[in-house]
């Protein structure tokens, strides 16, 4: 192991870029800023590294999804995904082992051949797969009462934990200052425009709830990204602005580890259920929860866990005597329209939002801190803003629906 | 001479040398040195390694166990089959 993974001694007085939340969003974008030579970046995580969306999520990355303005970003994220490993010289366990979407009525089955279609026509290959293929591609899979499947072998699963810390190696390595247990309380304003930016300082060990009331410093800065997650709504009202974002919790489980059995990713789309095998043989699940009330939550409920294993035992009815080792709860930030928002805030130019992935973020994250950065650069964008800009959500505004969330 | 290697996670073989490397790579507190080595994500879900891991982490940073802390701890509190949890008829362990 070689490396830091954040930074010591004194804050800066003054950063080119302070991004808040140290997430995948967070040192994703500060990275593509260093890369092109902005290395004065200050990346700010309230907590340890990985205690938000980052360190929650299932690592699924997938390309079938039902909207052009999510697709593009989720598919031009694998390639992007597939060469991480050698980027950061940090092994991210990346798994392409395909998705696979399960039909059990004719309509979620026409819903699918409408997708493939729509996804064969942009670029992502899959498949409409019968009963049949799908307990070839799955063994174990109760194929009983499953009327079709799709099928994309190019997703697949990455490991969360690994991908945040290579980021935060890798931002450390070209100059970043990437910062644990400091939050922003507060922006300086001037003209419309964020000139500074509070920050807590202090560390105290073992628990992410307390700061150790050291003071706060400030420091100025020309750009501030909100990357802060499920807290976004929060870090933009420090400026003012209003983000239509909302946190809603969302758990999972893993077992045991199991030697290799399963291959794709496979999804239920009769309630959500989504069910992979890590790369150290664990099965990761998760699953839609009718009725979750918003808000921030990591408490774990027995409710969850009697669905979800419900569930899975419904599709691979084999694993009932494999013992569920741990769950946890993280929280979406979630936006009317289930796509992200990026881009500068009407009304602060200069706080750039990062933020409202809806549940997602971490498999589009390396296009959207791609996009995000060339904003703040100066540079095109390799897609159009427009549809992502947190304008969008004008008088008229109508969502798009997306078809294909889950979970 | 070298000084062996010891265990301190034997569900995910984490020895003291890789967690004495995460504690000088900037692991100072156990929640980041847990996601950074793998140690207490196993079966025994940290029951036989945080004491040794505290310990360790503790005489790095010159803080005592007790500011040290402990892991979140995560349900179940033992390993549990998903027969039994999804309501189906079946033996008992």
């Amino acid at each position: 192991m070689t490396g830091r993974f954040s930074t010591e001694g004194p804050l800066k007085e003054r950063y080119q870029v302070v991004v808040v939340g140290g997430g995948v969003n967070g040192l994703g974008v500060a990275r593509h800023l260093a890369l092109a030579g902005v290395t004065d970046v200050l990346v700010l995580e309230k907590s340890y590294l990985l205690h938000g969306a980052s360190g929650r999520n299932g690592g699924g990355v997938r390309a079938q999804w039902g909207t052009m303005d999510n697709l593009v970003l989720a598919r031009d994220s694998i390639p992007m995904f597939r060469h991480m490993s050698a980027e950061l010289g940090f092994n991210v366990w990346f798994r392409q082992g395909g998705y696979l979407f399960l039909a059990h009525d004719e309509e979620k089955a026409k819903a699918l051949a409408d997708v493939v279609r729509f996804h064969n026509a942009n670029g992502v290959n899959s498949r409409l797969v019968d009963p049949t293929e799908a307990h070839v591609l799955v063994p174990d899979l109760n194929a009983q009462g499953v009327v079709a499947a799709s099928y994309h072998p190019g997703d697949g699963i990455i490991f969360p934990w690994a991908v945040v810390q290579g980021l935060a190696k890798r931002c450390v390595e070209l100059g970043v200052d990437v910062r644990t247990f400091t939050g922003a309380t507060g922006f300086a304003m001037k003209g419309g425009r964020i000139v500074g930016v509070e920050t807590t300082r202090g560390r105290v060990h073992g628990d992410s709830r307390g700061q150790d009331g050291s003071g706060s410093v400030r420091v100025e800065c020309e750009t501030v990204v909100n990357a802060a997650g499920c807290w976004s709504r929060e870090v933009a009202a420090l400026a003012g602005v209003a983000l239509p974002n909302t946190p809603v919790r969302h758990e999972i489980l893993v077992t045991e580890a199991l030697k290799p059995f399963l291959d794709p990713m496979l999804v239920d789309l009769r309630n959500g259920l989504y069910c992979s095998q890590d790369m150290r043989g664990e099965l990761v699940c998760g699953i839609g929860m009718p009725g979750e009330k918003p808000g921030v939550s990591f408490a774990s409920s027995f409710a969850f866990t009697k669905r979800v294993a419900s569930a899975l035992l419904d599709v691979l009815p084999s694993v009932g005597d494999v013992k569920v080792m741990r769950q946890w709860a993280g929280a979406y930030d979630v936006t009317p329209d289930n796509k992200p928002i990026l881009g500068p805030s009407p009304g602060v130019e200069n706080l750039v939002q990062l933020n409202g992935a809806s549940g997602h973020g971490f498999m589009i994250s390396p296009m959207t801190t791609r996009i995000v950065a060339d904003v703040i650069l100066g540079r095109k964008p390799p897609v159009d803003l427009a549809p992502y800009r947190l304008d969008r959500f004008g008088p008229g505004w109508q969502p798009e629906p997306e078809t294909l969330v889950i979970g | 001479m070298t000084t062996p290697k010891r265990i301190v996670c034997a569900c995910e073989d984490v020895n003291d040398v890789e967690l004495r490397e995460a504690i000088e790579a900037g692991c100072a507190d156990l929640e980041s040195l847990k996601r950074l080595t793998g140690f207490a994500t196993g079966p025994c879900q940290g029951k036989t390694c945080l004491t040794l891991a505290r310990q360790m982490l503790a005489e790095a940073t010159g803080a005592t166990p007790e500011a040290v802390g402990a892991i979140t701890f995560r349900p179940p509190v033992q390993p549990i089959p998903l027969r039994y949890l999804a309501g189906q008829e079946g033996d008992e362990a």
